[in-house]
C-alpha cells in the first residue's frame, strides 16, 4: 500500500497561454498536508488536476497510489473534496444534499441516507440537517461541505479553504473538526488555505506554491525551525537596561518586543542565567530557543523569492 | 473499532463518523442517481410545472374518453375503411399530434372528427413542460457551481448521460406512458383486438421516446450554453414554435415547400409517420407525399432529423467536455 497521498512529477498545466502549474514534481504523504501559496500560485489548479476536474498539460501522477490518467474513477471514489467556493442546489435540504452526495459516490440509497444522517451529525448539523441549503449561513455551508466530502468514507480529504468567511468561533469550530479528522479518524487531509494560521494548527507537513512552481516542502517542525541559532529571553522589569548588561558580557543581542534574541554561543544561557540572577529587579519568564511562525516562512520563501 | 471502544464513545462519536464497509454501487447506479434526483427536484420545486402535469394528463384523459363517447352514439359505416384500419389511423394520428406544434399532422384521410381532436394541444403543453424542466438542469449547476462537485465524483460523460435521462423519463411520463394509455383507451373504444395491433403500441413507445431524446438532447444543449434558466427555457420554447410557424406564416402551408422542414419538432413526426410505413400525410389540410420527387421528400425529413441529432450531440460535447470550463 502506497505511504504517498499524492505523488506528481513534472506536472504541468496551461490555460490557453496562461501557465498555471509548471513542472511540479512533489510526493506528499498520507498525513494532513498543507497546500500553501499566494493567490494565483496554483493550489486550486493542482486540486482540481488531482480530482480529475480539469485535464492536466503534461506530466503525471498518483493519488493514494492511483494513477489520475487511468484510474481516476477509483480515485474519485477514495478522495473526499470540499471546493472552496459554495456549490448549492438551492431548494433542496442538506439531508438531502449528502445523500445524494453519497450515491454518487456508489453507496446504496439506505447506506448514502445513513451515513448522510452520520456525517451531518458529525460536523454539527444534526438539528438543521432538514432546512433547505438557502437558509444556510457560510459557516453551515463549509460544514456541510464537509459532510458531503466525508459521507463515503475517503481515505483522503481535500478541503479547499476550508475556514473561509468563517467568523473566529466558526472558524475555530472546523479547525476542531479537520484536527479531529486527522487525529482521531486516521484520514489523510490536503488543506488549502492562504490563512497560515490555519494550517499551522491542524498540518504537520506542508508544501508551498508559488507563481505555479513548488516553492518548497517538508515537515511542519523542521519547516518552523529556526536555523539563526538565536536564544529567545522573555524577562520582567527592565528589557534594554538588561540588554544592555548582556551586550557588555559580549553577547549578541536582539530586542523584539517583548523579547530578546541572544545569539546563542557556548555558555550563552548560563550567562543570562547568571545576569537575572544578579538583578533582583529581574525575573525570568521565557528562555528557550527562537522559533518562528509559518507566517515568517512563508514570508521569507514566498515573497523573498518573488523579490528575488 | 471493538464493541467495548464503541460503548466509552461520546454523543459525537455514537451517532458521528464510522467506516464504510459495503460494497460501491456500480457506474450505472450513479447515473440513475443523478437522473432521478434532478427528475424529482425539477418537479418539486416548480408549481407551474404540477399543474401544467395535471393539466395534461386530464387533457389527455378528456379527449380519450370523449373518442370512446362520440364513437359509441356514432356507429362506424364500414366503407371504405374497416374498423382496425381506422384504430391505426386514429392511434398514429393521436401520438403524431402529441409531438407536432404548429402544423397539424395527421394521418387520418377522411378527416373523422372524433378521432382528430386527439393530442391536440398535448404538444405544446409536452414542449412547455420540457423546456421548464430542461432549461434548469445544467445552467442552474452552472450558475451554483454544482458541476465541480459532481465532476469530482462522475465523470462527464455520466454527468451529461444522468440529465439526459432525467428529462426522457419525465418525457416518458408525460408522452410515452400516455401513448401506452391511449392504445389501450381507443382499442376498448373502437372495440378491436389488442394483440392483433399491438405492433402499433411498440411503434408509439419508440416514436415517442425517439422524439423525447431528440428534443431532451436540444434542451440540454441550451441549458448547457448558459447559467440563465430563463433563457434556456425561453429560447428553446420560442426557437420551436417560431421554426414550426414559418410553414404557415410564409404562406407556404398549401405547397410541398421544404420551408416545413424548418419545423424540426414536426419532422420528427414526419418521421414518425414513415416509420410506420405511410407514403403520404395531410399537414394543414395539404397531402404531402414523400416520394413524389416534388418538395419534402423522405429522404430530407430523416436528413433533417439526423442534423438535429447531431448538432445536439456536439452542442453539448462542446460546452460540457471543454474539461476547463
Amino acid at each position: 500500500m502506497t505511504t504517498d497521498a499524492f505523488k506528481i512529477s513534472d506536472l504541468s498545466k496551461f490555460y490557453g497561454p496562461t501557465m498555471a502549474l509548471d513542472k511540479v514534481t512533489i510526493a506528499a504523504p498520507k498525513r494532513a498536508v498543507g497546500l500553501l501559496g499566494p493567490n494565483g500560485a496554483g493550489k486550486t489548479t493542482l486540486i482540481r488536476i488531482l480530482m480529475g476536474i480539469i485535464r492536466h498539460s503534461s506530466g503525471s501522477g498518483t493519488v493514494l497510489g492511483y494513477d489520475f490518467c487511468d484510474s481516476i474513477q477509483a480515485i474519485r471514489d477514495h478522495v473526499g473534496y470540499s471546493p472552496e467556493f459554495t456549490p448549492m442546489i438551492p431548494d433542496v435540504s442538506a439531508m438531502k444534499y449528502v445523500t445524494f452526495m453519497g450515491k454518487l459516490s456508489g453507496l446504496a440509497s439506505v447506506e448514502a441516507a445513513q451515513r448522510a444522517h452520520d456525517t451531518l451529525h458529525y460536523v454539527g448539523l444534526a438539528e438543521e440537517r432538514y432546512r433547505p441549503l438557502r437558509e444556510f449561513s457560510t459557516g453551515m455551508m463549509q460544514k456541510c461541505k464537509l459532510a458531503a466530502a466525508l459521507v463515503h468514507d475517503p481515505d483522503l480529504v481535500i478541503l479547499d479553504e476550508p475556514t473561509d468567511g468563517l467568523d473566529p468561533t466558526g472558524r475555530q469550530q472546523m479547525l476542531d473538526l479537520i484536527e479531529r479528522l486527522y487525529k482521531d479518524e486516521g484520514k489523510s487531509l490536503i488543506v488549502s488555505s492562504h490563512l497560515l494560521f490555519d494550517v499551522e494548527r491542524v498540518c504537520d507537513w506542508v508544501m508551498v506554491l508559488g507563481r505555479g512552481q513548488l516553492v518548497t516542502s517538508g515537515e511542519m517542525s523542521s519547516l518552523l525551525a529556526d536555523t539563526s541559532g538565536m536564544l529567545r529571553v522573555r524577562i520582567t522589569g527592565d528589557a534594554l537596561s538588561f540588554s544592555r548588561k548582556l551586550t557588555a558580557r559580549g553577547l549578541e543581542v536582539e530586542i523584539d518586543s517583548p523579547f530578546l534574541d541572544v545569539k546563542r554561543d557556548n555558555g550563552t544561557e548560563m550567562a543570562i542565567l547568571e545576569e537575572v540572577n544578579r538583578d533582583p529587579n529581574v525575573s525570568l519568564r521565557y528562555l528557550g530557543s527562537r522559533t518562528r511562525t509559518l507566517e515568517d516562512v512563508f514570508i521569507s520563501i514566498v515573497e523573498g523569492r518573488e523579490l528575488g | 473499532m471493538s464493541d467495548d471502544a464503541l460503548s466509552d464513545d461520546t454523543y459525537i462519536r455514537k451517532f458521528g463518523f464510522r467506516r464504510f464497509t459495503g460494497v460501491r454501487q456500480n457506474r450505472v447506479y450513479r447515473i440513475i442517481a443523478v437522473a432521478w434526483f434532478n427528475l424529482i427536484e425539477a418537479i418539486r420545486r416548480s408549481g407551474f410545472t404540477k399543474m401544467l402535469l395535471v393539466f395534461m394528463f386530464f387533457s389527455i384523459l378528456i379527449q380519450d374518453v370523449l373518442i370512446i363517447v362520440i364513437s359509441w352514439f356514432l356507429p362506424f359505416i364500414g366503407d371504405p375503411m374497416t374498423i382496425n384500419e381506422l384504430f391505426r389511423d386514429a392511434y398514429a394520428d393521436s401520438v403524431l399530434g402529441m409531438v407536432s406544434l404548429v402544423n397539424r399532422i395527421t394521418v387520418l384521410q377522411f378527416g373523422f372528427m372524433p378521432f382528430n381532436i386527439s393530442s391536440v394541444g398535448i404538444s405544446f403543453i409536452w414542449l412547455l413542460l420540457m423546456a421548464i424542466v430542461g432549461g434548469g438542469l445544467i445552467a442552474d449547476d452552472r450558475l451554483h457551481r454544482t458541476t465541480e462537485v459532481y465532476f469530482s465524483r462522475i465523470s462527464r460523460l455520466e454527468y451529461m448521460i444522468g440529465k439526459l435521462m432525467s428529462l426522457i423519463l419525465f418525457s416518458t411520463v408525460v408522452i410515452v406512458l400516455p401513448s401506452i394509455i391511449q392504445y389501450f383507451l381507443l382499442s376498448y373504444g373502437l372495440e378491436t383486438d389488442l394483440l392483433v395491433n399491438i405492433d402499433l403500441m411498440f411503434w408509439g413507445i419508440g416514436f415517442t421516446l425517439l422524439a423525447a431524446f431528440i428534443l431532451s438532447l436540444i434542451i440540454l444543449a441550451m441549458s448547457s450554453f448558459t447559467k440563465r434558466r430563463a433563457v434556456a427555457t425561453l429560447t428553446f420554447f420560442i426557437a420551436a414554435i417560431v421554426m414550426s410557424s414559418f410553414y404557415s406564416a410564409l404562406g407556404l402551408a398549401q405547397s410541398e415547400s421544404m420551408i416545413l422542414l424548418l419545423d424540426f419538432v414536426g419532422a420528427i413526426a414526419l418521421l414518425g409517420a414513415m416509420a410506420l410505413g405511410y407514403e403520404s400525410l395531410d399537414i394543414n389540410g395539404r397531402d404531402i407525399f414523400f416520394n413524389n420527387g416534388i418538395g419534402v421528400e423522405g429522404p430530407m425529413v430523416i436528413a433533417v432529423v439526423l442534423v438535429v441529432l447531431v448538432l445536439g450531440i456536439l452542442a453539448l460535447i462542446l460546452t460540457l467536455f471543454r474539461r476547463d470550463s
